[in-house]
């Protein structure tokens, strides 16, 4: 069999990181808001691009990576955070800023003490509806792209949008 | 928006800006030929084994129900002998409901139900490794469209949809047949509308769909198939990306596109400057365009005329007057009426949370800009509760309904029935998806 026929096209290494040197550092932003640390920000990131080359050839259309590579890195995000959680991670209690990891993407930002806490209150959050705010605040996404985004239903997205805010509107007045 | 959103934005925002430089991208070498041979292989076979997958899967589950056979041709006329369900509703319908209980996503099956003995007559799994995802109807309640998408642990929009006929035949020993239909498989689609005859599909896609491409073109592409030969009839285009204002999501592909006039006209939403940057998002303005489809022309926005039109904003989501924010806007068959669903809040008696108020407001597209209120609904709920209200326009009449209210537990009674004479009348049709987990796809 002709070899070239068989070979992975060039122009998909070359799109994809192309496709990197432009969005790699806005999906880093993304990843690191949700899961907290960068070290794990950048592996998702990674993935998420690595998982783009290899379904290339594969994607019925190739016009809009970006859509494909948010929904990947969100995905990855959520694997993280799952296996976070079957390790025993906690997140902390609202408040107790001291227990904010020291290399966490929280503790290098300059955030007000309020900014802090609702840092801490958004890792709190069920992954759902900390990754339906991130994406509506954070990225300005409609409804209907964060649907999208996170393979569910809008009304889900309303739903956890509004249990999130609701949630750290309360521990902003000092509730649980 | 609230101090609470201002807190959030600025917040992740903050921590966003920590990151300013990610490491270089480390691809694997390429793939040695013979795994190239041996995936291409693979894929020639998943691709023959794909219609005899369906049949198997489909066949296996309910085979004394079922009849699968591959779409050959013929007329798809629609029965005559349709009868009626509760208050004028069509008595029969498919429904998506989730294979599995769990929080996580999981395929959609088929169900197909009688609204009048709240019986069901046949459910259909989905392929293997596939969902059903859309669901619409013609209107002899005899005649569906349905698609399905690939399901690799969630849906994702930008995966081809293949499409069957769903033929119901109940009292017969055969009561619901699936049938494959010849239509091209297409990817970013965003909603669908079976005619009244059954005999055209109107495919919207591109448009808003393609979420991650803000500030680039995304054409908006109105396409119409004839059911029977797979044939494209008509194609309208639109360099606007915000020619459709979609929701593409399973259970509301029937609001988005409507059929009216007797098969002549297409009604479809469109919220042009929706998908700009985030001031533009704090306003935005909702126009339903009427497409004549017996007319010449191919421009999706240039050849429609603006029947209505609302702008609202975010702050104003929950003011009892208008459509709420990003609502579905719902048009009759007479293209004469439209319907959107409106929420307010306000406090209630101590310890008894807050009071929602949901209305479903009528426009006469004559007269656009008046409300009047069809049905109101007022309950105490959760502060953290949350409404969503769903809603089918059946002919020129009849409105059926489906609204949650549910709070932090993910607990409350979903509803359906029908709107009419000012009143809610309940379905004897369950509630498939779990609230807040998958809207309740259903076509009538």
């Amino acid at each position: 069999m002709d070899r070239a026929d068989t070979r992975l096209p060039p122009s998909a290494a070359d799109s994809v990181t192309a496709l990197y040197a432009e969005h790699a550092v806005g999906l880093v932003r993304l990843a690191v808001v949700l899961v907290g640390d960068r070290a794990s920000a950048e592996d998702i990131v990674q993935d998420a691009f690595l998982g783009l080359y290899r379904r290339w050839d594969d994607l019925p259309d190739t016009s809009f990576p970006l859509a494909y590579l948010r929904a990947s890195v969100l995905n990855g995000c959520r694997t993280a955070l799952r296996r976070r959680a079957r390790l025993g991670f906690r997140p902390p209690a609202a408040g107790t800023v001291t227990d904010t990891p020291v290399e966490s993407a929280e503790s290098r930002a300059l955030l007000s003490e309020e900014q802090r806490t609702v840092a801490i209150a958004l890792r709190r959050l069920p992954e759902r509806q900390r990754a339906a705010l991130v994406l509506r605040y954070y990225l300005d996404l409609s409804e209907d792209e964060i649907a999208r985004t996170m393979g569910v239903s809008r009304g889900t997205v309303k739903s956890a949008t509004h249990r999130g805010l609701a949630a750290i509107g309360r521990t902003l007045k000092g509730g649980s | 928006m609230t101090p609470a959103e201002d807190l959030v934005r600025s917040t992740t925002r903050a921590i966003a800006d920590t990151v300013t430089e990610a490491p270089p991208l480390r691809l694997p070498a390429p793939a040695h030929p013979a795994d190239g041979a041996r995936s291409r292989g693979a894929r020639r076979l998943r691709n023959w084994l794909a219609p005899l997958t369906v049949a198997i899967a489909v066949a296996a589950i309910a085979a004394s129900l079922l009849v699968v056979r591959d779409f050959t041709g013929g007329h798809t006329a629609p029965s005559t002998t349709a009868t009626t369900g509760p208050d004028g509703t069509p008595r029969y319908y498919v429904e998506l409901k989730p294979t599995g209980t769990g929080a996580s996503p999981t395929p959609n099956a088929l169900v197909i139900g009688d609204a009048l003995t709240g019986s069901t007559l046949a459910t259909i799994q989905p392929p293997a490794g596939q969902s059903f995802f859309g669901v619409v109807a013609a209107a002899d309640d005899r005649t569906f469209v349905v698609d399905t998408l690939p399901f690799g642990g969630q849906l994702n929009l930008i995966e081809p949809r293949t499409w069957y006929l769903l033929r119901l035949a109940p009292g017969t020993g055969a009561p619901a047949q699936l049938s494959r239909l010849p239509l091209p498989s297409l990817s970013y689609v965003t909603a669908l509308a079976l005619s009244t005859s059954g005999d055209e599909l109107a495919i919207a896609s591109g448009g808003a769909e393609a979420l991650g491409t803000v500030g680039k073109l995304a054409p908006g592409v109105l396409r119409l198939y004839s059911v029977t030969t797979g044939k494209l009839l008509r194609t309208w285009t639109s360099t606007d990306q915000s020619a459709f204002d979609v929701d593409g999501i399973a259970g509301e592909n029937t609001q988005d596109l409507t059929w009216i006039d007797d098969d002549h006209g297409i009604a479809f939403l469109s919220a042009p400057g929706h998908f700009g940057t985030a001031p533009a998002r704090q306003k935005l303005t909702e126009t339903l365009h009427v497409l004549n489809v017996t007319a010449p022309g191919d421009s999706l926005l240039g050849d429609s005329r603006v029947v209505w039109s609302q702008t609202t904003t975010q702050a104003a989501d929950f003011g009892p007057t208008i459509c709420s924010w990003e609502a579905d806007v719902l048009v009759s068959a007479d293209g004469k009426t439209i319907v959107c669903p409106s929420v307010s809040v306000s406090a209630a008696a101590a310890g008894k949370g807050e009071r929602w108020t949901l209305r479903w407001l009528a426009y006469s597209t004559s007269a656009p800009t008046a409300a009047s209120t069809l049905f109101t609904v007022t309950i105490n709920q959760a502060s953290s509760a949350a409404p969503l209200m769903y809603s089918q326009w059946i002919g020129v009449k009849t409105i059926i309904a489906d609204w949650y209210l549910y709070n932090d537990g993910m607990s409350g009674e979903p509803h359906i029935g029908v709107i009419s004479n000012g009143h809610f009348t309940p379905l004897p049709v369950p509630v498939l998806s779990l609230p807040g987990l998958n809207e309740p796809g259903i076509a009538w």
